[in-house]
């Protein structure tokens, strides 16, 4: 843990070109390369690493692309926006696969199921839509409707489907058991995370809060405050050692605390002009993208 | 080899033509500036006009001849191709040889020059010439057609071939036959007039018996052009003239002929083109010259014989033997023979071998043969193979038969999405995804040809004949039997029930006749008019049965009104009573029974019969068809008050109000001034014709109707006092009508409520549950209260989205509620702090009726109803929520009243309020006070305040619920996890949670020991929540039986470990 080091003080690299917000951001499994959805409608492939602006992925969605999850042999992505679509895409040749519609307002979240076979979404009308991957069945194979507003977040971890509501619902649905824990938290869930033991749920909260979540139990361990996050859907994540937690902030701040602490670490960094919305690590390389449509890469300063 | 002689003669026949053309045609170009003529060429072509009409032979000869020397020039050829007319007067009949032939000269220059077509015009004048007694003339005037056709102006003078051909004839019946006619029918025939000469083919087989070879000789290339010009068919289909036949050859068709000529002749020049011309005719076609030596048997043996003795004519003969497809270049392996064309040793023999090579092929395919045999049958196979091609069989084309086949019976074609398929239709294997195999045509449900399945016929351009039913086609064949042998016409029984009672009274009144009802039914049919119309002219009957009409269910029923609601009841009994004259209404009268009493006063009986005839005719007439019918029938409309009037527009019920618009409307068309009010479209949509067929003929426009009466009312039969001019048989038809006209009676249809006349768009049934729907009426009242933003507010979406207080958060509330002091004041407080904890029921634990005490005390502003949440809105109203520090104020008030502070510290601080406001505040205060104390004399508010003071701090509580939930079949399938029991989760090891928990634990403790102190205080929450919630560990405890062993049993086992 003690080896992980905060990300420095300055960005290594600046991605710039989206011209709206970017509202998620996505690595390769390999590290290579990030994807970032944005409110200008596209889709943008960048290597992080040098900096450089690979690919754009527009034209199908006809509003603001709220979600990118990227395949695990990269050779398509999913895309998710508000005009209720969802398309899979070959990166390479930049035309939509596939097209999943049913969801009756935006779409907000995405995961995919274990192996790819099956990929969810989370949606503004209070459903996750479960789709088939594997067949061209038309609709989806289930849907999961057990929110009473709006589904921001969405993730799977093992056998359980987690997500977080507008209501406070933090649900995860156990595909193995079969039954449903709803986790209520009384304030609208913007994030979740999972720590790399999946004990622990990393989970935002609009109250400004950040929730570290005893995951068999629902019990609190620690929250986190200090940051601003009471109006849009702003994305937290555990450093890929678990020690330490990193958030986005609406005040253009990247917020670090320590895990067990819940102290904030070396300082707030003012990552952003703007409302850093997502960030995403990979090893030691960590990406936030902010509502201005900045991106930036940060890399442990070689110093410390 | 022997095909080189044909093409050479041919090219003779039609020779040069388009050279010589194209020649001219170049000339003309470069000529064409020279097109004018000096004046003194003119006036010399002039008088030489005028000398070729003198008396003069003389001087008409020379004016003849210089004309052809003038013609000799291309400029002045072109000026005297111009006008021919004058120069044709040397061509008359009684002309001298020496002009003729100088005009003709002249005039063959000219067509020469290139100018056929102008000469060619005045062809007619040419014909005297082919007649001359003069051969020169005859064989000039040949020349010149000959020439004219190789101009290209053969089709002109194709319609002269007759005339030719008859020159031809009288100068070989004089003996001196000329070739030059001939020539010219060549040409012609060679030019595409081919048709044309072909209709005096006959008679040109004459030149075959010419003693001159060279006319036998052209005849026979004349035949040739014949056939290449477009007659080739019609010369194969010619049967010979029985002259013809007697004079060449037993059975007669111009190829025997030719054949004949070809072997027989003893020139060879014309052996060679009568061998040429055989070859154009269809017989000699290879693909059916075995038809041809099955026909021509006796040909074929002396071709043998010839071919045999090796005394072959030259060419000819081989010409003969490939047109008939007897080459004798290859000779039968078997008898050293040429070969047995029809059968012989030769198929016998292939027959054999194939049939041995079968045996050998289907040898080798069996599986059990060892190596050493299949190689003796691919021995024996490739001796056969020998052997058949020694017999003249192409061996490859034998090997090749089998695989072939197949693999041309389809095309691979490229589908459009890449793939391949085959294109002959074949059910083609697509792949399982892909919808397995095709149909149709491409996977569609066209052909070939198109969408239009052959059988299709259009029913817009060819309707069916009959489209109106009858009752037969409603019948088996059974029915069809009996009904034909009964010979009654079938009739629906009501509405002709009348008719057939008097077609009853008839049959037996015709016994009367002394003719026999069944020789009567067999000479008319049964029921046809002209029967009736007999019966009616011979029968004297009673007068009361046909001169009345029977009764009035007779009346017209079948009344047509589509897109209306039926007519009233009173509607088909009125007949009878309007049947009797109606002073009001001049209309109602029956025109037809008018016309029969009329008669019935005057004419005699058998008349009176024949007009009761036609007018029970008329009487079952029941559709508005025909003579005297009007679309609509009468007029009625103007008294539907316009409120009523159901299918005419505001504008146009305005237009027909208004009389004086209506008729500048239908009569004169549309004026400016006509347009005041309505929509000129609209009428025109509103068409005559469309609105009949839909509308109530009833509704309709009473001053259009009128204009249009006054129009028809010379064509139109008079009715009533008119009556005797009427056109016996026919009446007006406003009969059908009458009912309709009586509004007072009639009862427009019920209009359904809220019926505006306009076409709704329907509201999509989505849309319309949206709409419909709790939560939508909830947000629209919710939007109504608080506007829009607020929709942003998670306080007030939950209480938007009517969210349910969870039972356990109540109980733990309830809990902790009892712990504290009883709700009041402070439990406002509370709430206050807790704004961002949304949808918390504080109120729970307040006795419902003391809550709406307390409300009414506090007054107005705050949250009314016992139901209604106690969040946001209730906070946002209540006056010291709003103001932090007024309820702090409040707070210290409160404990001053209980006596745990001193009135003083409750008074000192003015807070920069007024003494006014301070006043009033302390009273509100007061009366807050007062009214909480009187409904909870016990409660101890000073107590609650603290304890909420300290329970303030306290972590969210996290409440947990636990839910079966069943995830789907195939979603289980997916995630590779296995169907979940429907008993739910209580089979799930119990010891599990705990495991983890303690591995978390450990994993924490690790931590704790180099951070103890913070670490302690967070396990220690983490101790202390699942308290909060038992049930799933309950379940499980209840279920002990149930419970499968721990998980680390089976990994300890089966050793899989999938965690």
């Amino acid at each position: 843990m003690a080896s992980f080091k905060l990300p420095g003080p300055e960005p290594a690299q600046t991605l710039e070109g989206h011209e709206g917000a970017v509202l998620s951001l996505s690595w390769t499994k390999n590290g290579q390369y990030i994807m970032t959805a944005s409110q200008d409608k596209s889709v943008r492939l960048w290597n992080p690493h040098s900096g450089k602006h690979i690919k754009k992925f527009a034209g199908c969605h006809n509003q603001e692309v709220n979600d990118v999850l990227i395949a695990d042999d990269n050779s398509k992505f999913v895309s998710c926006g508000s005009d209720k679509l969802i398309f899979q895409w070959d990166v390479t040749s930049g035309q939509v696969v596939r097209k999943f519609t049913g969801h009756e307002r935006k779409v907000n979240a995405l995961a995919f199921g274990p192996k790819e076979e099956v990929l969810l979404s989370a949606s503004h009308d209070k459903t996750v839509r479960i789709w088939d991957l594997r067949a061209r069945g038309k609709g989806p194979i289930q849907v999961l409707t057990g929110a009473v507003d709006s589904v921001l977040c969405l993730m799977t971890h093992g056998d359980e489907i987690i997500t977080g509501s507008v209501d406070g619902g933090l649900r995860s649905y156990d595909v193995r058991q079969g039954q449903l824990v709803t986790d209520q938290l009384q304030q609208p869930i913007g994030s979740i995370s999972v720590s790399n033991d999946g004990q622990c749920l990393l989970v935002s909260t609009l109250d400004s809060h950040i929730h570290l979540l005893e995951h068999l139990d629902g019990s609190e361990l620690t929250s986190y405050t200090g940051h601003t996050n009471k109006r849009v859907k702003v994305q937290s994540a555990l450093d890929p050692t678990d020690s330490f937690i990193a958030s986005g902030s609406e005040d253009g701040k990247l917020h670090f605390w320590e895990l067990v602490e819940a102290t904030p670490l070396a300082g707030a960094q003012q990552g952003h002009s703007a409302a850093v919305l997502c960030l995403a690590f990979f090893e030691e390389t960590l990406v936030s993208a902010s509502a201005d449509g900045v991106i930036k890469v940060w890399r442990p300063s070689s110093g410390c | 080899m022997s095909l080189g002689v044909g093409p050479t003669a041919a090219l003779e026949a039609v020779g040069g033509t388009p050279s010589r053309w194209l020649r001219a045609r170049q000339k003309m170009k470069y000529t064409a500036k020279e097109e004018f003529t000096t004046p003194a060429e003119e006036k010399q072509i002039n008088s030489l006009y005028t000398d070729l009409c003198s008396r003069d032979d003389e001087v008409r000869e020379k004016a003849a001849e210089s004309l052809a020397s003038l013609c000799k020039g291309d400029r002045l050829a072109k000026a005297l191709a111009k006008n021919l007319t004058p120069m044709l007067h040397g061509l008359k009949a009684g002309e001298s040889g020496p002009v003729k032939l100088a005009i003709l000269g002249a005039l063959r220059s000219i067509t020469e020059k290139g100018h056929a077509i102008s000469v060619a015009t005045h062809a007619y004048a040419l014909l005297p010439c082919l007649k001359d007694e003069n051969v020169l003339v005859q064989r000039k005037v040949s020349a010149l057609y000959r020439v004219l056709a190789e101009e290209g102006a053969a089709a002109m003078v194709a319609r002269d071939v007759t005339s030719i051909m008859l020159c031809f004839e009288v100068t070989q019946a004089n003996g001196v036959s000329l070739m030059a006619p001939l020539e010219a029918l060549s040409a012609i025939a060679g030019a595409g007039g081919g048709t044309a000469v072909a209709r005096v083919v006959e008679r040109l087989l004459g030149g075959l018996r010419d003693p001159r070879p060279k006319i036998r000789t052209s005849t026979c290339a004349t035949l040739a052009a014949i056939a290449r010009g477009g007659a080739k068919e019609l010369l194969g289909s010619l049967g010979l003239s029985a002259e013809a036949q007697s004079d060449v050859l037993t059975s007669g068709t111009l190829f025997e002929m030719l054949v004949v000529v070809a072997l027989d002749d003893k020139d060879d020049e014309v052996r060679l083109t009568a061998a040429d011309a055989l070859r154009c005719l269809p017989e000699a076609d290879p693909d059916t010259c075995d038809q041809t030596r099955q026909r021509f048997p006796q040909l074929v043996e002396r071709v043998q014989t010839l071919q045999k003795t090796g005394s072959a004519k030259g060419e000819a003969i081989e010409i003969i033997s490939s047109a008939m497809g007897m080459t004798s270049g290859e000779a039968c392996v078997i008898c050293q023979e040429p070969l047995h064309l029809d059968g012989g040793p030769q198929t016998q023999m292939l027959e054999k071998l194939t049939k041995q090579m079968q045996i050998c092929l289907s040898k080798l395919q069996n599986p059990e043969l060892d190596d050493k045999a299949k190689e003796r049958y691919q021995d024996m196979i490739t001796t056969l193979k020998n052997q058949m091609s020694k017999i003249g069989y192409d061996v490859d084309e034998l090997d090749d038969l089998g695989k072939r086949s197949k693999r041309e019976s389809y095309v691979e074609v490229k589908r459009p999405d890449g793939s391949i398929a085959k294109s002959r239709g074949e059910r083609t294997f697509y792949g399982a995804f892909e919808g397995g195999f095709s149909a149709g045509y491409w996977g569609t449900v066209g052909s070939k040809e198109g969408w239009e399945p052959a059988s299709f016929s259009s029913s817009r351009s060819k309707r069916h004949a009959d489209a109106a039913p009858r009752v037969e086609d409603y019948m088996d064949e059974e029915d069809l039997r009996d009904h034909r042998s009964s010979r009654k016409t079938i009739a629906a029984r009501d509405e002709f029930a009348s008719r057939q009672v008097q077609a009853r009274g008839m049959g037996s009144a015709a016994l009367t006749t002394g003719i026999s009802q069944d020789l009567e039914e067999e000479l008319f049919g049964a029921q046809r008019l002209g029967t009736r119309l007999l019966r009616a002219s011979i029968v004297p009957q009673n007068e009361n049965d046909s001169s009345t009409p029977s009764a009035p269910s007779t009346a017209p029923k079948a009344k047509k009104s589509y897109g209306c609601a039926p007519p009233p009841p009173g509607y088909a009994a009125k007949p009878s009573e309007s049947a009797q004259p109606d002073g009001g209404v001049e209309l109602q009268q029956w025109p037809g029974k008018k016309l029969a009493t009329l008669h019935a006063s005057q004419a005699p009986a058998i008349e009176r019969q024949l007009e009761a005839e036609l007018e029970r005719l008329w009487q079952s007439k029941t559709d508005l068809h025909g003579i005297g019918y009007f679309l609509g029938g009468g007029s009625g409309c103007g008294r539907i008050p316009s409120n009523r009037r159901l299918y005419m527009s505001t504008a146009r019920a305005k237009n027909v109000s208004s009389s004086t618009k209506a008729i500048g409307y239908s009569q004169f068309g549309t004026g400016v001034l006509d347009q005041d009010e309505y929509d000129v479209w609209e009428e025109v949509y509103e068409h005559e014709t469309d609105k009949r067929v839909h509308y109530h003929p009833a509704l309709k426009d009473e001053d259009v109707e009128e204009v249009r009466l006054a129009a028809l009312d010379d064509i139109r039969p008079r009715s009533k006092e008119g009556a005797p001019e009427e056109v016996p048989g026919f009446v007006k038809a406003e009969l059908p009508d009458k009912e309709t006209r009586d509004f007072s009676r009639w009862h427009p249809p019920p209009v359904p409520r809220g019926y505006k006349g306009v076409h709704l768009i329907e509201v999509s049934p989505l849309q319309e549950a949206q709409e419909g729907s709790k939560e939508h009426q909830q947000l629209l009242e919710f939007q109504d209260k608080h506007g829009q933003q607020r929709l942003m507010d998670p306080a007030f979406r939950a209480q938007l989205l009517g969210e349910q207080t969870r039972p356990k958060e109540a109980e733990a509330e309830a809990s902790e509620a009892k712990v504290a002091a009883p709700p009041g004041p402070p439990t406002e407080e509370d709430q206050q702090r807790s704004i961002q904890r949304s949808a918390e029921p504080l109120w729970q634990a307040v006795p419902e009726h003391q809550k709406q005490n307390l409300l009414n005390a506090l007054g107005r502003n705050f949250v009314i109803g016992a139901t209604q949440d106690m969040d946001g809105k209730a906070a946002r109203h209540e006056p010291f929520k709003n103001d932090p520090s007024k309820q702090k104020r409040y707070a210290k008030f409160c404990l001053a009243m209980e006596g745990r502070a001193a009135f003083s510290e409750a008074l000192k601080e003015s807070h920069g309020l007024s003494e006014v406001e301070r006043e009033t505040e302390l009273q509100e205060f007061g009366r807050v006070y007062r009214s909480f104390r009187q409904q909870n004399p016990d409660a101890d508010i000073a107590k609650a305040l603290e304890e909420k003071g300290s329970a303030q701090p306290s972590a969210p509580l996290i409440r947990r619920t636990v839910t079966p939930w069943a995830p789907d079949k195939l979603l289980c399938r997916r995630w590779g996890v296995p169907e979940p029991r429907p008993s739910g989760f209580s089979d799930r090891p119990a010891a599990e949670p705990k495991k983890q928990q303690r591995k978390y634990n450990e994993q924490v403790k690790g931590k704790e020991t180099k951070k103890p102190a913070e670490v302690a205080a967070a396990a220690e929450q983490a101790g202390r929540k699942p308290v909060a919630d038992p049930a799933p560990n309950l379940a499980v405890a209840e279920s002990g039986e149930l419970t499968r062993p721990p998980k680390s049993l089976f990994t300890s086992i089966f050793g899989d470990d999938d965690d």
